[in-house]
């Protein structure tokens, strides 16, 4: 199946982003195709120089370096004001196609099932 | 006859997810389609706990789970990761954390993700409940 997983949470706020990529690699793992679409708060798990480490929490953020064993090759990040990060540093680790709101409609239309935690 | 796979993220407390999901379960068996497995994930995983205990007035989802899954016998999924990290613990994980009770029982099964991604395999439709 042709799956869509939306993060549109923190990655700093509660568990959502890591539910949501945890689910990602699952579906993988059982052959599914998956894509993510970073989008609003959950753009932050794109930026360069997370250390979560820092202030005591897990980087569980490494695992997106791992996107491509599990073949999650398509990855998404939906532009807007008012989170402009395409302007930030991103992180090495996912270089995402970015998708602007007239394409998102056919983004959602060309996957089979979509969740978002 | 179609066959479903239901998933639930939003939590039994703070969303609608449980009261609609539940709804959506009962028109799925009434208009002869049914239900693969029902599988509670993200806040959703709370509704496991058999120690919920709201006010006699309220809806417990907990119970109202059970109920419709007797009724119709279909399995009710709770992720183990997130379940067990909310304190949600079934008996093989508290066997293994060593700790002297559980709180999630039969019909409740507390499972691996893998389960969520057969099932979706294994279904004609697949839907959410934030």
């Amino acid at each position: 199946m042709k799956v869509l997983v939306v993060i549109s949470s923190s990655p700093f706020k509660g568990d959502k982003a890591k539910e949501s990529v945890d689910l990602s690699l699952s579906l993988a793992a059982f052959d599914h195709e998956v894509s993510l679409l970073f989008k609003g708060e959950g753009l932050l798990c794109l930026l360069e120089d997370h250390q979560p480490k820092s202030s005591g929490l897990k980087d569980y953020f490494r695992i997106l370096k791992a996107l491509d064993l599990y073949e999650i090759e398509s990855v998404y990040a939906f532009e807007c004001q008012q989170y402009p990060i395409n302007q930030l540093k991103l992180s090495q680790r996912i270089s995402p196609l970015w998708c602007t709101a007239d394409k998102l409609q056919e983004l959602l239309a060309s996957h089979e099932m979509v969740f978002h935690l | 006859m179609l066959s479903f796979s239901v998933l639930i993220s939003g939590s039994p407390f703070q969303s609608s997810a449980h009261h609609s999901a539940l709804r959506f379960i009962e028109a799925v068996y009434k208009q002869g389609h049914t239900v693969n497995c029902a599988f509670f994930y993200s806040e959703a995983v709370q509704v496991a706990n058999d120690l919920i205990c709201p006010a006699n007035d309220e809806i417990n989802y907990h119970q109202a789970w059970k109920k419709l899954s007797l009724q119709h016998n279909f399995p009710l999924y709770a992720c183990v990761s997130v379940a067990n990290k909310q304190g949600v613990i079934g008996k093989e994980e508290s066997m293994l954390y060593e700790l002297s009770y559980t709180n999630a029982k039969a019909p409740f099964e507390i499972v691996g993700l893998g389960a969520w991604a057969k099932s979706i395999n294994d279904s004609d439709k697949v839907i959410q409940f934030q």
